[in-house]
């Protein structure tokens, strides 16, 4: 068996994990830090105002004579008990935990709970007489508003805060997805540096210094044959046309720019003659390409994945038929290769097809090689198919103009 | 007059090889040359028999470029160049171009005698295809060169390289009549209609190269 079809692993690799703990415990923070400042305000400004304002007044209403530093002192120790009220109810019942409709009851709850417990507070300690009823209600009222406003603004704060928080992690992924992205990009270009050079020092550059070497040896020999020099030629062309070529196509398919198909042609065109390919891939691809050319990216990527397909079916697979399909849905680019071949050895995957998925990974695409699903009459599995899909790129910069529509 | 010939090649040192072997070539005369797409569109073209054009052009395409000569002049016929085997491009040509436009390996065109033929074929409407590349094609398994004799392929490959009947009896000793009825063999055998509009000697070499690898 040859599956070797893995789950996109993109989720846990560009979503980074965030603690739901974590931002729970930071939503209570903001909250209560919120209530905390704002509500310390109120009290200190209550406070003060009372006794400025009102100093005057609620002494004639004790009937008692009192001095503004104690009565401010008293004061601000209730409201500061009355800000512990709201900010203890708050903790307690969490209501940024719960739904928008849960959070204005219990909003109104804990604000007149603070109320009451004011009210409660000053009646207790003698701030106010006991003829002053209508006054203790009025504070009831004026406490439970400003705890309600205290506790709006703590909740509208944390709403604002969370927005700009999930705000910034989309930012954050998005950049991480691009530096991925970048990252893999210049890998891939490295890798294909390092080929190029390997392939020019190892291959090339040995295949010249053999012709080199001949051609010495053929000045130093008197009367040289047409034959050796001729022999020489073929070396020569060895390198220009076999040698060259690849390491061309390694770095720029043939005919790219053109578009899909005739670089799918090129590549055909240099199987051996006894690999037949389907004719499905023409139609297919130009029809993936006739209302507008692929982004050069996109084509590259896909012509890779067909090169990679036809390279193992040969090289590992011994097919002798290989079938190429094309097709373009919902801004999903797909590509098929199917071959009859022996499919690759168990537990192997060429190292090109795993860059080729981490590639696809990058750009939310995906890779599968399984075993074809079609078996031969006598239920042996024969053959691989090749599937990946990627959502095709909006175009960046304008394509390279095609004047000639290939066939 | 001789046949005269517009050079558009970007490399300088192949240009002046080329330019040095139809010059001296009885017959050819060099009557313009070009080293860009950009130069060889503003050609003069009224006197231009044949363009004999790299397919690789450092600004462009060269078959891009030779559609676009034969759109201004349609008498003009295209001899392509390339370093590497190209010649699968050729089968993007539409049908009724494909008669007008020949192809050569850079290597081939160094020889005088195989570019001056296949410019002096060019020039009276026969569409050669290089030898050399159509020597190491084998049919494709399957396909519809697979049922042909070994003689009628033979006869397919010289006949795709540019040859008339009796150029073909004489490189393979036979008499022409014979040539005649091979090259009717293999017309039936690809489906070629001899009455088609479309020569079907570029038909069945089309077909050869389509094939064949």
């Amino acid at each position: 068996m040859t599956a070797i079809a893995r789950p996109r692993a993109s989720g846990d690799r560009h979503q980074p994990r965030h603690d739901l703990r974590h931002d729970l415990r930071d939503d209570r923070r903001v909250l209560l830090g919120t209530v905390a400042v704002v509500g310390l305000l109120f009290a200190a400004a209550t406070s003060v105002q009372s006794v400025m304002a009102l100093g005057v007044f609620s002494t004639s209403l004790r009937a008692v004579d009192s001095s503004p530093v104690v009565e401010i002192a008293a004061r601000t120790a209730i409201n500061l008990g009355t800000v512990a009220v709201v900010l203890a109810l708050t903790a307690l019942l969490a209501p940024q935990r719960r739904r928008l409709a849960l959070q204005l009851p219990m909003l109104a709850g804990i604000a007149l709970a603070a109320g009451g417990a004011r009210a409660l507070a000053q009646w207790s300690s003698g701030l106010y007489s006991e003829a002053a009823v209508p006054v203790l209600l009025a504070e009831v009222g004026t406490t439970t508003a400003a705890s309600g406003v205290t506790l709006g603004i703590g909740l509208a704060l944390l709403a604002l805060w969370r927005r700009l928080r999930t705000e910034e992690r989309v930012r954050l992924n998005s950049q991480l997805e691009a530096l991925e992205a970048h990252r893999e990009l210049h890998a891939e270009e490295l890798r294909v540096r390092r080929d190029v050079a390997e392939e020019l020092h190892g291959t090339v550059q040995s295949s010249l210094v053999i012709v080199e070497a001949r051609l010495l040896a053929l000045a130093e020999t008197p009367g040289s044959d047409a034959e050796a020099l001729a022999s020489v030629a073929e070396a020569v062309r060895t390198v220009r046309d076999v040698e060259l070529r690849e390491l061309m196509t390694g770095l720029y398919p043939a005919d790219l720019d053109r578009g899909l198909v005739p670089a799918v042609r090129a590549l055909i065109a240099r199987l051996p003659a006894s690999i037949v390919v389907d004719d499905e891939f023409a139609e297919s691809g130009m029809r993936m390409e006739a209302d507008r050319p692929l982004p050069l990216e996109d084509r590259l990527l896909v012509f890779r994945l067909v090169e990679e397909a036809v390279t193992n079916a040969l090289r590992h697979g011994g097919a002798q038929r290989i079938r190429i399909a094309f097709a373009h849905a919902g801004g999903l680019l797909t590509v098929t290769v199917d071959d009859d071949g022996r499919g690759l050895p168990a537990n192997a995957t060429p190292s090109g097809l795993d860059r080729l998925r981490r590639q696809l990974d990058g750009r939310g695409g995906t890779l599968t090689v399984s075993p074809r699903a079609d078996r031969r009459a006598d239920g042996v599995a024969s053959g691989t198919t090749l599937t990946a899909s990627l959502p095709r790129s909006s175009p960046a910069r304008p394509e390279p103009a095609v004047t000639l529509s290939a066939p | 007059m001789g046949v005269r010939v517009c050079v558009v090649e970007d490399q300088p040192l192949y240009r002046q090889m080329l330019t040095g072997l139809l010059g001296a070539a009885p017959g050819v005369v060099v009557e313009a040359t070009a080293d860009s797409f950009a130069e060889a569109i503003r050609v003069e073209l009224r006197s231009v028999d044949v363009a004999l054009v790299d397919v690789h052009l450092g600004d462009g395409d060269g078959i891009d470029l030779g559609l676009a000569l034969r759109r201004r002049r349609p008498e003009t016929a295209i001899v392509l160049l390339s370093a590497s085997d190209s010649s699968h491009r050729l089968l993007a040509l539409p049908a009724s171009e494909r008669g007008h436009w020949s192809y050569l390996s850079k290597t081939s065109a160094l020889s005088a005698s195989s570019l001056v033929g296949a410019i002096a074929s060019a020039a009276s409407g026969r569409s050669v295809i290089d030898r050399s590349v159509l020597e190491g094609r084998a049919p494709v398994r399957s396909g519809p060169l697979d049922t042909l004799t070994a003689r009628q392929l033979e006869v397919l490959r010289l006949l795709s390289a540019g040859l008339t009947n009796a150029a073909i009896a004489e490189e393979l000793g036979i008499a022409v009549r014979s040539v005649d009825n091979h090259v009717n063999a293999v017309y039936e055998a690809l489906g070629v209609a001899a009455t088609s509009r479309v020569n079907p000697r570029v038909s069945a070499a089309a077909l050869f190269l389509e094939h064949s690898r």
